[in-house]
């Protein structure tokens, strides 16, 4: 199995949120975050193609989607998940994957990040192994981060 | 002058906007290199902000374009990018750009890199030099992430001098005579505020005071001590716009 070092991943979300944001996030410990309800929640998945093949996913619940779409417009958190949201959590995921990247040996690039809202579900990778999943809080909310690695390619 | 800024991301494409608005540039905005190639033949902007993953037409391909159009070849272009990787970086500075950034990035990179890329003087723009006709705001935390909060929820609202070290924040109140001075509780605030209002000249300013919720029952502390408002940490736009008011 292929030993990536999630520390590189804590750090690169950490940096997005500080920057971006103006956000402490800190590691869950392991932990599920206790606002991630199971059915209902939004994923957002950037992929790396290249030397290296797989994705980056952030996943959280519908509030704190919303409130964090809130925060990076310096406005009210939206009542529900529009396209302001889908911007913000597409972006935050592009740029941690963008800065998770640099970590990976040879040369990758990022796909356009996609985004799924609903209930009941799961994301994953034809024949992937996920590699981390991050479960980190701010302010009590929860969202977790994951590394899907496509099997059968560098 | 004017800015062209080409990204998918609208969240994007607002904080530059606000960014940028103390420098009082006229902004356009391209959702894709396609549309952005379109503004760009159509208004002959100073500088494109280009980002490099873009739906229908990426940035890498709408800058070969871009140079391919005689007027536009020497346009100047700041490329934002979520990837530092060198190879992309190299091939994008052969097709020939003035500078660029990798996101996430701070609002004091992207002025710096947009005033040094169009050579605009910093005492010709309104941050932070006072002459915006906007209230003038200081703000002292020593956390990085407080300062940039507040410059940007009053990006455009106020003309904003943001410091972490209490003799520079001293220097900027003499200097720029701020209406309204916002002190975190940590930075020896009492302190702080008798000397900006006797030796800095600001008996007439609006302070306010900086803390986190677990600081709430010294409130009625602050007040005696002079304070006009007390604003706890994390804030939003809305209370921080507000707390400026009065």
């Amino acid at each position: 199995m292929e030993v990536i070092n999630s520390d590189e991943l804590t750090k690169a979300v950490q940096q997005v949120f500080s920057s971006l944001l103006g956000l402490q996030l800190v590691d869950g410990n392991g932990e599920r975050p206790p606002d991630f309800p199971p059915d209902r929640k939004v994923s957002a998945a950037v992929g790396i193609n290249g030397d290296w093949n797989g994705a980056v996913v952030f996943e959280c619940g519908t509030g704190t989607a919303c409130h964090l779409a809130g925060v990076m417009m310096g406005s009210q958190a939206p009542a529900h998940v529009d396209e302001d949201v889908k911007d913000v959590i597409g972006e935050i995921t592009n740029m941690v994957a963008g800065t998770f990247k640099n970590c990976l040996p040879g040369h990758s690039i990022l796909t356009l990040p996609c985004f799924i809202e609903g209930s009941d579900y799961s994301m994953d990778i034809i024949q992937g192994q996920r590699l981390i999943s991050q479960p980190m809080l701010y302010e009590g909310k929860g969202i977790v981060l994951s590394v899907i690695k496509a099997n059968g390619r560098h | 002058m004017k800015v062209l800024t080409v990204d998918d991301s609208r969240m994007i494409r607002t904080l530059i906007r606000k960014y940028l608005a103390s420098l009082k540039l006229e902004i356009l905005e391209a959702a894709d290199g396609q549309a952005g190639l379109e503004v760009a033949r159509n208004t002959k902007p100073d500088l494109v902000i280009l980002d490099i993953n873009m739906p229908v037409m990426d940035g890498t391909e709408m800058l070969r374009e871009l140079r391919k159009v005689p007027e536009l070849s020497k346009t100047k272009v700041l490329m934002l990018t979520a990837e530092s990787a060198e190879k992309l970086v190299l091939e994008v500075i052969k097709i020939g750009i003035s500078d660029y950034i990798v996101k996430p990035f701070e609002e004091d990179v992207l002025i710096k890199k947009v005033r040094k890329i169009l050579q605009i003087d910093p005492s010709q723009s309104e941050e932070g030099n006072g002459e915006s006709g906007m209230t003038k705001v200081l703000v002292l935390d020593d956390n990085e992430s407080i300062l940039l909060v507040a410059r940007r929820f009053l990006a455009g609202v106020a003309d904003v001098l943001t410091t972490s070290r209490p003799e520079k924040a001293l220097q900027l109140a003499s200097q720029h005579s701020p209406e309204v001075v916002l002190l975190d509780l940590q930075t020896d605030a009492f302190k702080m505020l008798n000397t900006m209002k006797k030796e800095s000249g600001l008996s007439a300013a609006r302070f306010v005071c900086l803390a986190t919720r677990s600081a709430a029952d010294k409130a009625t502390e602050v007040q005696e001590a002079g304070f006009a408002d007390v604003l706890y940490k994390p804030f939003d736009k809305e209370t921080l716009t507000k707390a400026i008011q009065g």
